[in-house]
């Protein structure tokens, strides 16, 4: 910050000689106590600091008079009962709904995750529907997997039948060789439903 | 200083009132603010209307966040942070934006500093008549619409208000140091205005730091 010389010389002892912006701190009462009181005694003794500081007073002055005498045609009621009945509408909201509405901001979000929902549901019906329309054999259901290899029957001739009791019905299970690696066992099972002494339904 | 902290603690209880349900606390608090919350807002946005719906809408905010105020912190800066963020979106509306100043532009320059304007013969003489008042309350005003909004807005929270730097700083969401720069700049157009009009209705003109260095 610049300063004057004929300032510096004035001010006489140690006291550095306010800044315009100090001055303007001094009258905010913003500077720090110490500073504050320098700078008081600066303004006593010099005739400009006291008109710069006079000129900023009197501006703060007018310029607040000024801008509460343009608020005066605001009525005492204007905003206070504005807010009131505002703030007591929304009071009397939430005693109604008690649920609050989702913010805007969420809509979407709630909208894609009910649409994921439904395209799943959707696909997982079509998936269904359409392992349902699948043609069955007649007579019997096939299953096939790959089983571990049976040494003894697997060397010799390549494939074994087994016959197996599931239980309500009966089945066969055919390995044959697949590679040497293991063997493909095939499964028939019959349609017959056996009841409980063994006579087929 | 002492009449403010007194205000801010009858605030504080205002609030405390108003937070345990009390609405007569709550449009005691209103009452009390609205009228320089009012012309604030107004030298801001410049318009009666919406400077009505602004501080309206800023106290309704202050209502609905009435559970999530703190004592620690002051009602004047988190109101007129309240305020100051519904002015600049107002602002920015479009046909509403105004060409603000380039803030580098009006970062402190110490040449500036040596052309402060001041009215001297302002010591010692009677004080000012009623007409010249209201013509330097004219002239000032005509002079703070020319500034940017964010100057408009530091000096009326200063002038109007009396908020300190360190809450017009939290208010506007910017150091102190800013506020200090913007107070500084506008103060300084300010006073030219006030300085020309002085002029004119006496016929003498001020002495500025030049004419006492000679």
């Amino acid at each position: 910050m610049k300063r004057r010389s004929s300032e510096l010389g004035r001010s006489g002892g140690s006291v550095m000689p306010p800044s315009d912006i100090e001055l303007m701190l001094w009258m905010d009462g913003e500077l720090a106590p110490e500073r504050a009181h320098e700078v008081a005694s600066f303004i006593e003794s010099n005739e400009r600091a006291r008109a710069v500081v006079l000129s900023l007073r009197l501006g703060s002055e007018v310029l607040a008079s000024d801008a509460l005498l343009r608020a005066e045609p605001l009525e005492q009621g204007d905003i206070t009962d504005g807010v009131l009945d505002s703030a007591e509408a929304e009071a009397s909201r939430r005693w109604m709904v008690p649920a609050r509405k989702a913010p805007a901001w969420r809509v979407p979000a709630l909208a894609a995750i009910s649409l994921a929902f439904a395209v799943a549901a959707a696909f997982a019906l079509v998936i269904r529907s359409a392992n349902r329309s699948l043609p069955a054999p007649d007579g019997t259901g096939a299953v096939s997997m790959m089983a571990p290899a049976v040494e003894g029957d697997m060397s010799s001739s390549g494939a074994s039948i087994a016959v197996v009791d599931f239980g309500a019905r009966s089945g066969t299970v055919l390995y044959v060789p697949s590679d040497g690696e293991g063997a493909l066992a095939v499964v028939w099972l019959s349609e017959e439903e056996y009841s409980a002494s063994g006579v087929p339904q | 200083l002492e009449a403010r902290r007194a205000q801010a603690e009858e605030d504080r209880v205002l609030i405390e009132a108003a937070q345990g349900g009390d609405q007569a606390a709550f449009r005691r608090l209103v009452e009390r603010h609205q009228r320089r919350a009012f012309a604030v807002a107004l030298g801001v946005v410049r318009d009666e209307n919406d400077a009505r719906d602004l501080v309206q809408e800023a106290f309704l905010r202050v209502y609905r966040g009435l559970d999530r105020f703190q004592g620690g912190s002051s009602f004047f800066t988190w109101f007129y942070r309240i305020v100051m963020n519904l002015s600049i979106d107002l602002m920015r509306r479009p046909g509403r934006r105004e060409a603000e100043h380039d803030e580098r532009r009006a970062s402190l320059d110490p040449d500036d500093a040596a052309e402060f304007p001041f009215v001297s013969r302002i010591e010692g003489s009677e004080p000012l008549d009623a007409a010249l008042r209201k013509q330097l309350g004219a002239r000032l005003r005509a002079e703070l619409e020319a500034l940017p909004s964010y100057h408009r807005s530091v000096v009326l929270m200063r002038e109007v208000e009396g908020m300190s730097y360190e809450e017009m700083a939290q208010a506007m969401n910017v150091s102190k140091g800013t506020i200090m720069s913007r107070l500084f700049h506008a103060r300084q157009k300010l006073q030219r205005a006030l300085a020309d009009c002085y002029e004119e209705e006496t016929g003498e003109r001020p002495r500025s730091r030049r004419d006492s260095d000679e």
